[in-house]
């Protein structure tokens, strides 16, 4: 895209309606806090040195044993939820952003070769993708993990074998699409390397479907991650994504304790809302079948 | 999800049900939700404490204890110690099998060889405690002699873990006698399938099972009109495994249970203040302590060189002090617990009595450390369940903090206990919380999990922690040798010499909490079993 394009899309797409404005903004500040956290933070919860079981159970606004005030409360291990929500954000975008865009790459790629060599290759991806597909996502990640363990780059790695499939199966029918068409068979009459082809040809002009829908893939890896850290499988349990604060604080709802569970809920929905407003809006944006319907 | 609607469920169940679901249960049907599932009918398939929990209403041992090792009269009315190696048992008159059928001489010589065949009709572990007898000779139907190859003073506390079964329900036409090579005589025991489908389902206890379901694990019993002990307290009892602690409160507040074994902490705090229940705990005689893998060091020490650091005493004795039981005990457990100073409860009879506490001194800590060659401490993670002891994957992370503040700078991981389990057999955790009590005496524990392991004697028979200590073992042997009655000292030597070698870190001792309607009344037991009989309907 040229520069002026985007200023257009931004002043069309993005600020054109109040909510996806909105919504930008929002996804903008939870970026650039989990960019920050280490500074923005009271606290390194992290940190099992820094944090005391003394300071349990705080309700929001009473103060540490240091002085600092816990605005938003402390967990059970003292934890200074504001914290633990600004560092659980980084920990969810984090893994949610690599493994999407890793997912995806992996899926564009194996769609442009499955449609450029059909055949055996194609036979072989796509019955990988048959058989990724033909499992429910959460219960093969979970069994994922349960073999490999805890950790942040395990989660990443399942939610990655999560997320390929489907999209290398859209990529790979926008690539057929693409093949007949007679630049492609210029490009092969002029002697470039399948590779050469694939790559500066074909995946440009058949990511866009994709692409499209990468801000939606990406809110719904922070959703899976946050289910599987609530079951318990997912990250360690003294570096809580917001999915297992939510786990963690999940006993004392009953008990009125509702800060340790609540408030990342709130934090993780408010997340999701703001990616998908944006996401629904791009999606619309680029198929001209809804575009002319909303726009 | 379903902890989510048991909530509301609770929440409007508190209210307005209530009143109603009272009536509904006559105070002759009892409704016990356990923690866990039963994972068999027959009480010798392993499955921790439900199994045997259940099992102990059904069948009775030859001496019963009060859930402290304290040993009473049990299907053996009196017994005599003819030679220290000699055990005269003189059986109780006018007992009587589910069945009907009368309790004998043959019973226990059979129930004793089942122990030894327990599981598959194979020779096998469960007996282990079993090993030293030699012979059993049978004088009259209700008197019998046990005859150790040496002397055995434990043979009276392994007693009270024999079932007794009835022999007529096996295929066993002859005599059945003590002839371990021959499966004594007997064709074939009553199987577990048997068992599990109720065809042999039949002991001398208060209730008899009339429904067990296989997977779920929930069961019925009814009370056993003719029990030589008197009335059961319970027409019938309904047992029902309900996993998720939200479940088992909401079903407690709707009025589906009576009693409810191990709230959380926190759902305590809850029970504490509504009117219609009651919260009562008792000590139990599971040690939770940080357990050691001795030898190698494994993959998750870092700093050291390539040593395992726990080798050294120093760093074992910096670790206890390093952690403050008392704050883990307020404000992790809610004060449901005992703060440990040496492995054995220190409330269970043959502990050492007057032991000093473990101090919490991290200046200490931090000096026993440089003393080890550690001054800047090292790298290490500490292991932990979510799912076996209450409140573990809490307490394992306020350790974390401890550690972490003398300079060992840990991390933290925690998993299901299947995972966990498997963990453990493949030795690859270096440091992992964990808790094993034993309801036989106070250095049985010790003697399973700290001796070398000996496959003739039984000792280190679930010792995955690689410790081999040739002073312990001796220690051991000797009191494993000597009269019943002279064996204390022994005891002492050898706890004494666990309290200061320190080979596994005591943390505190869980208490076992159940949470009941008002009006009742429970004694419990410190081995976590609750027998009906304990519980007593509220007065009308």
């Amino acid at each position: 895209m040229t520069d002026s394009k985007i200023k257009d899309f931004f002043r069309d797409v993005i600020f054109g309606d109040p909510m996806t404005a909105l919504g930008f903004v929002g996804v903008v500040l939870f970026l650039l806090v989990a960019l920050f956290a280490p500074i923005i933070a009271p606290q390194n919860p992290y940190d099992l040195g820094a944090i005391s079981i003394m300071d349990g159970q705080l309700a929001p606004g009473e103060s540490l044993m240091d002085g600092t005030i816990a605005i938003f409360g402390t967990d059970e291990q003292g934890r200074d939820i504001l914290s633990t929500i600004i560092y659980g954000l980084r920990i969810s975008l984090f893994v949610a952003i690599t493994a999407s865009t890793i997912g995806t790459a992996i899926g564009i790629y194996l769609g442009l070769i499955s449609a450029y060599y059909g055949g055996v290759v194609d036979s072989i991806v796509m019955r990988l993708v048959d058989v990724k597909m033909s499992f429910p996502g959460i219960l093969l990640a979970l069994m994922l993990l349960a073999l490999m363990g805890q950790g942040v780059e395990k989660v990443i790695l399942a939610l990655i074998i999560g997320i390929w499939a489907s999209k290398a199966r859209v990529t790979r029918s926008a690539a057929l699409g693409e093949i007949r068409k007679e630049y492609m068979r210029a490009a092969q009459l002029a002697g470039l390397s399948a590779n050469q082809i694939i790559l500066r040809y074909l995946l440009p002009n058949s990511i866009a479907p994709v692409i499209v829908m990468l801000p939606m893939i990406i809110s719904g890896a922070i959703a899976a991650e946050a289910t599987l850290s609530f079951l318990g499988v997912g990250v360690p349990i003294t570096e809580p994504s917001l999915g297992m604060l939510i786990a963690n604080g999940f006993d004392y709802l009953l008990t009125g304790y509702w800060w340790i569970s609540i408030l990342p809920g709130v934090v993780l929905v408010v997340l999701v809302l703001c990616i998908n407003v944006v996401a629904d809006r791009i999606r619309e944006y680029a198929n001209p079948a809804l575009r002319h319907e909303t726009m | 999800m379903s902890r989510l609607s048991n909530i509301a469920m609770a929440a409007l169940a508190s209210t307005t049900m209530l009143a109603a679901a009272q009536i509904s249960h006559a105070a002759d049907e009892l409704n016990v939700a356990y923690y866990s599932a039963p994972l068999s009918a027959d009480p010798y398939q392993g499955g921790g404490v439900p199994t045997s929990a259940l099992g102990f209403n059904v069948y009775e041992g030859l001496f019963f204890n009060d859930g402290y090792t304290n040993l009473k009269p049990g299907l053996a009315e009196s017994y005599e110690w003819l030679a220290s190696n000699i055990l005269q048992l003189n059986l109780r008159k006018g007992v009587k099998f589910h069945d009907g059928k009368p309790f004998t001489s043959r019973d226990v010589v059979y129930s004793l060889c089942r122990m030894m065949f327990a599981r598959d009709g194979k020779l096998g572990i469960i007996g282990g405690s079993l090993r030293p007898i030699k012979d059993i000779k049978v004088l009259d139907d209700h008197t019998v002699q046990l005859i150790t190859k040496e002397p055995y003073p434990y043979l009276r506390a392994k007693l009270f873990y024999t079932y007794v079964m009835p022999a007529h329900l096996a295929d066993a036409p002859g005599e059945i006698t003590w002839d371990l090579d021959n499966k004594c005589g007997v064709k074939s025991f009553a199987s577990r399938a048997e068992i599990d489908n109720l065809d042999k389902a039949v002991g001398t206890g208060p209730y008899k099972l009339t429904g067990y379901k296989k997977g779920t694990g929930d069961a019925v019993l009814e009370g056993f009109n003719d029990y030589w002990g008197g009335a059961p307290n319970w027409k019938k009892v309904k047992v029902h495994a309900v996993s998720s602690s939200g479940a088992r409160l909401a079903g407690l507040m709707a009025g589906d249970f009576d009693v409810i074994e191990n709230p959380t902490t926190d759902e305590i705090k809850v029970l504490q203040k509504a009117d219609d229940f009651m919260v009562t705990s008792a000590p139990s005689l599971r040690p939770i302590y940080l357990r050691i893998t001795f030898g190698d060091a494994q993959a998750d020490i870092t700093g050291t060189n390539g040593k395992n650091p726990f080798e050294d005493k120093n760093v074992r004795l910096a670790v206890a002090h390093a952690i403050d039981r008392a704050a883990i005990v307020k404000r992790i457990m809610g004060g449901n617990a005992t703060a440990a100073n040496q492995i054995s409860p220190r409330y269970m009879p043959g502990a050492l009595e007057g032991a000093e506490d473990i101090a919490y001194d991290p200046e200490k800590a931090k000096d026993l450390l440089a003393k080890a060659g550690y001054p800047n401490g090292f790298g290490m993670t500490l292991y932990g369940t979510n799912d076996r002891y209450i409140n573990d994957a809490r307490v394992v992370q306020a350790i974390g903090q401890y550690l972490t503040r003398i300079g060992i700078k840990t991390k933290v991981e925690v998993m299901g206990k299947g995972i966990f389990n498997k963990r453990v057999r493949a030795k690859d955790m270096q440091v992992m919380l964990y808790g094993y009590g034993h309801t036989q005496g106070a250095l049985i524990a010790v003697q399973r999990t700290l001796a070398t392991p000996n496959k003739e004697t039984g000792a280190g028979q679930r010792n995955r922690s690689n410790y081999s200590n040739a002073e312990l073992d001796k220690l051991i042997t000797a009191q494993l040798t000597g009269d019943e009655d002279k064996i204390a000292p022994f005891e002492k030597k050898a706890l004494e010499f666990v309290r200061q070698e320190m080979p596994v870190i005591p943390l505190y001792y869980q208490h076992y909490t159940i949470a009941h309607k008002k009006g009742m009344s429970i004694t419990e037991r410190g081995d976590e079993r609750l027998l009906f009989q304990n519980v007593h309907p509220a007065a009308k």
